[in-house]
């Protein structure tokens, strides 16, 4: 647990560091996307890296124990599902080691929020924007779609549309695998927390 | 309008009404430019090598080869006076691509450059023209709108010093190239209408392979006896640019593109017919969303069965332990345990989604409760949890977490690991894994 619980230290640690290298790697990515057409990609290909049973272990065990970090030490009233969620995509983030933005700006986001209370302000130019996509709607189809990935995938707003989809492929692989690994997990935990309260509830 | 356009100032034959031109004429054109073909070959090799290119193409579209090399080395020959063959060059190479490739858009635009361009030999376009096969039209404006470049001719020599030592062997094998002009005129064309009409959006494949070969070619010189076609897409692509680095920068970003969007392809279901950007931006957006969504729920499961997480972490975690743990569970669950029991044994799709609801009703609801629930889940399930629970339940594969598949066994008292079913609903997700696990 101890050891767990640095590892995941360290990762976050590491996080600014490789934050600001970031623009090398991005670059470095597509690089080795284009030269190693054969032999590197294989590594670097995002469903190599998340469907990896190391992974799923991986991120099972370290996703237990942020839960029962967390469970441990915050109890919001009504606000769990949303800190389960966050500390998944944390954890999520944490196994990504940093190599994609995603990753980087989960953690990033997190560490902004412990630092700075989060401030909303309202968007000041939300009725020209609405009144121009009322007069082009179908204009750049292909950008509007663009802008609404680009949302839908953390830090990446500013994203060129290749870093972009690079950046989705491998978001929409360790989605796929952070869904396995809650559902598989969820259903344990139901099953047998299900069956220990039962049996509590009628033994006593 | 465009046609008159079109019309060369000393021939009276329109390049658009091609049909217009006689057998006679063309075959004046073709002694011409046979004679003046043996004249000018030593003196321009360079450029031979691109013109028996399309010599070759013509010669498989039925045109006689003599009179398009004859056209291109005389086009050639003022090359430094870049300001009347310029175009004259360049279209000519767009000749020997004659293929029926026609792009509606591209055709419009290319007619309108090529009203800018200066005199040409009439009977060298007309009969050229004539000559080529159904798409050439358009092949003739394309070119003649890239010939609008001037720095092409820059370029040509770029290449020339390049191609000088592959010039010998390309002519050897004619043959062989001729189909590989075939296929790389259509890339060419391709390629030159996306220069001219970068917003056309045009992911051609043909645009991949001819970056690849181009930097094959680039980097390696030595490969032109082996390998003839990527030398000449090599050098197709790079005369065809109009502005090089931009263009050039540009089919390289196009070609990263989609090749990104092809992986994509493979990593959202569902998404093999779709053909273009938009229509795979909409499915992307809407796995994202959809998986998004799932870890939402999933994270609302989780946070409802937080309360038992202590106890039965550690039950997980300690495996040999938690086994007799787990197992007396179950008897003890009494009426539930006959609902939920039979679900996990039998595992049924549609009691699998019972699985899954009941768990979900079980870690939901307080505990006292729970008996009911079981009892009542397959009746009182609401849609969207049926949804997202055939959502949820993934096949877990054979190689899963070992101490997954140990609770698995203990939990359910079966010495099954893979007895989850999958669901229809999930089967195109787990379709897709499995081809990619491969």
């Amino acid at each position: 647990m101890a050891s767990n619980q640095s590892n995941c230290d360290v990762s976050s640690q590491q996080e600014p560091n490789q934050l600001r290298k970031k623009r090398r790697k991005s670059t470095q990515t597509t690089e080795s996307h284009l030269q190693n057409d054969g032999t590197g990609e294989a590594k670097n290909q995002p469903t190599v890296r998340w469907r990896t049973c190391t992974a799923r272990r991986i991120y099972s065990s370290k996703l237990l124990e942020a839960l029962r970090r967390s469970r441990r030490t915050t109890s919001p009233r009504g606000e769990k599902t949303r800190e389960v969620r966050e500390t998944a995509d944390r954890v999520l983030a944490v196994a990504a080691r940093g190599k994609t933005r995603w990753s980087r700006a989960i953690l990033a986001k997190r560490a902004r929020l412990l630092r700075v209370k989060k401030v909303k302000k309202p968007k000041v130019g939300c009725d020209r924007m609405l009144q121009e996509s009322e007069k082009r709607k179908k204009l750049p189809a292909v950008e509007r779609k663009v802008k609404v990935l680009s949302r839908l995938v953390p830090g990446c707003r500013k994203v060129s549309f290749l870093n972009l989809l690079e950046e989705a492929s491998d978001y929409i692989a360790a989605l796929e695998m952070q869904v396995k690994v809650m559902t598989t997990l969820s259903e344990i935990l139901a099953v047998a927390g299900g069956g220990a309260g039962v049996g509590g509830g009628s033994s006593s | 309008m465009i046609n008159r356009a079109l019309l060369p100032a000393g021939g009276g034959e329109n390049m658009l009404h091609c049909t217009d031109m006689t057998v006679l004429e063309r075959q004046r054109a073709r002694i011409k430019w046979q004679q003046e073909q043996q004249q000018q070959f030593q003196l321009q090799q360079q450029e031979i090598s691109y013109f028996t290119e399309l010599a070759d193409v013509f010669h498989q579209a039925g045109v006689h080869e003599g009179g398009l090399s004859e056209v291109v080395t005389r086009s050639v020959k003022p090359d430094p006076g870049l300001v009347d063959n310029g175009w004259n060059n360049d279209h000519v190479v767009g000749y020997g691509v004659g293929l029926p490739y026609n792009n509606g858009l591209g055709f419009e635009l290319n007619y309108g450059a090529i009203s800018r361009t200066s005199s040409c030999p009439p009977e060298a376009v007309a009969a050229v023209a004539e000559a080529t096969v159904k798409g050439s039209e358009s092949v003739v404006s394309d070119m003649i709108s890239s010939g609008a470049g001037r720095e092409s001719s820059k370029k040509r020599k770029v290449d020339k010093i390049q191609n000088n030592s592959k010039v010998v062997a390309e002519e050897d094998t004619r043959d062989k190239r001729i189909k590989g002009c075939a296929e790389q005129g259509e890339s060419k064309i391709t390629e030159k209408n996306n220069n001219k009409n970068s917003r056309n959006n045009n992911t051609n494949k043909n645009n991949n392979s001819n970056k690849e070969n181009s930097d094959e070619t680039s980097k390696d010189n030595s490969k032109v006896s082996e390998v003839q076609k990527p030398d000449y897409i090599h050098v197709r692509a790079r005369r065809g640019q109009a502005t090089d680095s931009h263009s050039l920068a540009e089919r390289v970003r196009r070609e990263k593109i989609s090749e990104r969007m092809k992986y994509l392809q493979d990593l959202v279901p569902g998404c093999d017919k779709i053909t273009g950007k938009a229509g795979m931006l909409d499915e992307i957006i809407n796995y994202v969303q959809s998986l998004q969504r799932q870890v939402e729920f999933l994270s609302m499961k989780l946070a409802a069965a937080n309360p038992r997480l202590d106890f039965n972490v550690d039950n997980l975690f300690a495996k040999e332990q938690a086994f007799p743990a787990c197992s007396i569970n179950f008897p003890t669950i009494g009426m539930s345990s006959d609902m939920t029991n039979p679900a996990y044994l039998q595992f049924n799709p549609a009691q699998q989604q019972l699985v899954a609801c009941c768990g979900l009703d079980m870690g939901i609801d307080p505990p006292d409760m729970a008996l009911k629930r079981t009892t009542s889940a397959p009746v009182s399930i609401p849609e969207t949890f049926l949804d997202s629970s055939c959502f949820t339940q993934t096949h877990p594969p054979p190689t899963w977490d070992a101490d997954l598949q140990n609770l698995y066994n203990v939990a359910f008292d079966q010495g099954r690991q893979t007895s989850f079913q999958t669901q229809p609903f999930t089967g195109s997700i787990e379709a897709s894994n499995l081809k990619m696990e491969m």
